[in-house]
């Protein structure tokens, strides 16, 4: 088992309730409909992983960590394991919340349409939390990051409303194949970006 | 074993373990086939550096006061008899030095000097 | 096992270079890292440790073991309390000794029911050097340990030092500006000034081989032995190398022997002679 990975769940526990709960508040008070929730999990979900690699790059533990002869690639592998475990845990919140919201406003609730939220959601926060990793590891202040994923999912929800969003992937099931496929390459090069980056930086 | 260094003493740390423990052999304190201290636990308990007991050590092996036996630590040679003596024999001179310095400086004459040995080494 | 071996190092930070060609940290002794804030020690220690990646050079670090680390800052998370602490740390360590971290804490004086974020500064860092010492390492690289701590703490650090160095085996780098700590407890010492080493040896040795001449304001003695001068509101200071022959050949000058904080002050802060 990955060496770090305790370390990453013992010193977020904190998060894992204030997300899920924000979570559950949100798609509450936004009540936009029952797939919401799992669009905000997925931005949410990323601003752990922006946070805990700043945090640890503050407290010194990231120096602590390598000076103590621990891997750099194991490091970022428990980062992206954390991101693993944040995103389930806040797509499952956000059913949860979906399911609150049906129960509150009576809406109508499509398997169809909340397997599809929940593909394009899990598969934009896996791209979103990846980026946040590299965007943390790379460069400082990744707040600022946190901030425009928030606005960002602000803007994107207000201009096109989340019924149009699934309209538009619901229609074609390549479009959403595709999409998602698209989120995770740029994953999967987020991570080998991150790798090289703590590969060459010192800590 | 008892070592007690000091800052203020001109000679240096690793000449005051030597000399203290060679006496403290000579004088049969510490006896033949006694195990000393390893040169890591005297220099902890002393509070100083392990090169400094090291030294020490060495100094002491040269000049076969002590063996080491790999693995095991250092161990207190027999020293001879004459060692032993010739040891007694520094002390003494060291001691009647003194006496005649001072009873040159006060003017008590060689022959009192003698009277007094005399008395002293048949006990009082 | 052997030393642990700088070779060829070279790091820069903007103006400033760490340029080492051979560093050596021998097995089994203390080696104390002293000189300016700023003269290149914690670049080294980060770069000892791998954390720091220079341009040029190696580290061989003697050993397959990994190092234990003390930086000044406390890295562990501040809502842990010991019992969460010993569960990463044994996750994170080969070998890790669970009982002598918690004898440790509770020796330091510790409170196992405290939560990281209330320790105190002394705490912190005794809190990091049982870390250090609980699982198998190759050598402990220490930035700067005890600052912070009272002379009480300070004393007990150093005999943890003392412990750890009673098997051969063990190998110490230490930085610190108490230089007391440092006179007591490194066998070796390695100045760093502006990047470079520039004095690299037996503890004892280095001591005894500088002097200093404490003189008038206004006086202007030459010769040679005399390599640094520093001018004070209230005299002059010379740093004399070669201490027994420059008393031998200038009875009437009284040249004593320098301790560590004269020699640190008169090397950074004196002029060229």
């Amino acid at each position: 088992m990955n060496r770090l990975l305790k370390k990453e769940i013992a010193s977020n526990t904190i998060m894992f309730v204030a997300l899920p709960l924000s979570i559950l508040i949100y798609s509450v008070i936004m009540q936009s409909g029952p797939y919401l929730p799992f669009m905000f999990a997925a931005f949410m979900g990323a601003a752990l992983p922006a946070s805990s690699v700043d945090m640890d790059d503050k407290s010194g533990w990231s120096r602590f960590a390598v000076s103590s002869g621990i891997p750099r690639k194991t490091m970022v592998d428990a980062k992206f394991m954390l991101t693993l475990v944040t995103m389930s845990v806040c797509q499952a919140v956000a059913f949860l919340g979906a399911m609150l919201i049906v129960l509150i406003t009576g809406c109508e609730f499509s398997i169809d349409d909340a397997l599809l939220t929940i593909v394009l959601s899990v598969c934009l926060g896996l791209m979103l939390s990846s980026a946040a990793l590299y965007i943390g590891y790379r460069f400082k202040g990744v707040a600022i990051f946190v901030v425009i994923l928030i606005l960002g999912f602000i803007v994107t929800v207000m201009l096109f409303g989340m019924q149009r969003i699934l309209g538009i992937f619901s229609d074609s099931i390549a479009a959403t194949a595709a999409v998602c496929v698209a989120f995770l390459a740029v994953t999967a090069l987020l991570y080998i970006l991150t790798l090289r980056t703590v590969r060459t930086r010192d800590f | 074993m008892d070592i007690v260094v000091s800052n203020s003493d001109p000679r240096p740390i690793y000449e005051q373990i030597y000399s203290q423990i060679r006496s403290q052999i000579i004088n049969g304190v510490l006896k033949e086939g006694e195990l000393l201290p390893s040169m890591r636990v005297l220099a902890k308990d002393l509070r100083i550096s392990v090169i400094t007991t090291k030294r020490a050590y060495n100094d002491l092996e040269a000049e076969g006061l002590i063996t080491t036996v790999g693995g095991k630590g250092c161990y207190v040679s027999s020293v001879e008899p004459s060692v032993i003596r010739e040891g007694h024999l520094v002390s003494i001179q060291e001691s009647i030095r003194k006496a005649a310095d001072e009873a040159r400086e006060n003017g008590i004459s060689r022959e009192e000097l003698h009277e007094i040995v005399d008395l002293m080494y048949d006990g009082d | 096992m052997g030393d642990f071996i700088v070779k060829g190092l070279r790091k820069t930070y903007g103006d400033f270079s760490l340029e080492i060609p051979e560093l050596v940290f021998r097995r089994g002794f203390v080696t104390g890292v002293v000189g300016d804030n700023g003269a290149g020690k914690t670049t080294l220690m980060r770069c000892m440790t791998g954390a720091a990646l220079p341009e040029e050079g190696s580290v061989d670090p003697g050993s397959p073991l990994p190092a234990g680390a003390v930086f000044d800052e406390c890295p562990f998370p501040q809502e842990m309390r010991a019992r969460q602490l010993s569960s990463i740390f044994s996750s994170m360590f080969d070998g890790w000794d669970d009982q002598r971290f918690r004898g440790m804490l509770k020796s330091f004086g510790i409170d196992e029911g405290k939560k990281v974020k209330e320790y105190s500064r002394g705490m912190r860092m005794k809190a990091q050097v049982a870390v250090a010492l609980s699982h198998p390492t190759g050598i402990l690289v220490l930035d700067e340990p005890t600052a912070g701590m009272d002379p009480a703490a300070r004393e007990e650090f150093l005999d943890c030092i003392r412990d750890y160095m009673l098997d051969e085996s063990s190998c110490v780098a230490i930085s610190s500006h108490i230089t007391s700590d440092i006179e007591k407890i490194a066998d070796y010492l390695v100045f760093l000034k502006d990047g470079k080493v520039i004095i690299d040896g037996e503890t004892s040795e280095i001591l005894s081989r500088y002097g200093v001449l404490h003189a008038p304001r206004d006086s202007d003695i030459c010769g040679s032995g005399i390599v640094r001068r520093r001018t004070g509101p209230h005299g002059c200071d010379y740093l004399v190398e070669g201490l027994e022959e420059f008393s031998a050949a200038h009875p009437e000058l009284k040249a004593d022997p320098v301790t560590l904080e004269e020699l640190m002050i008169l090397i950074s802060k004196g002029e060229e002679a």
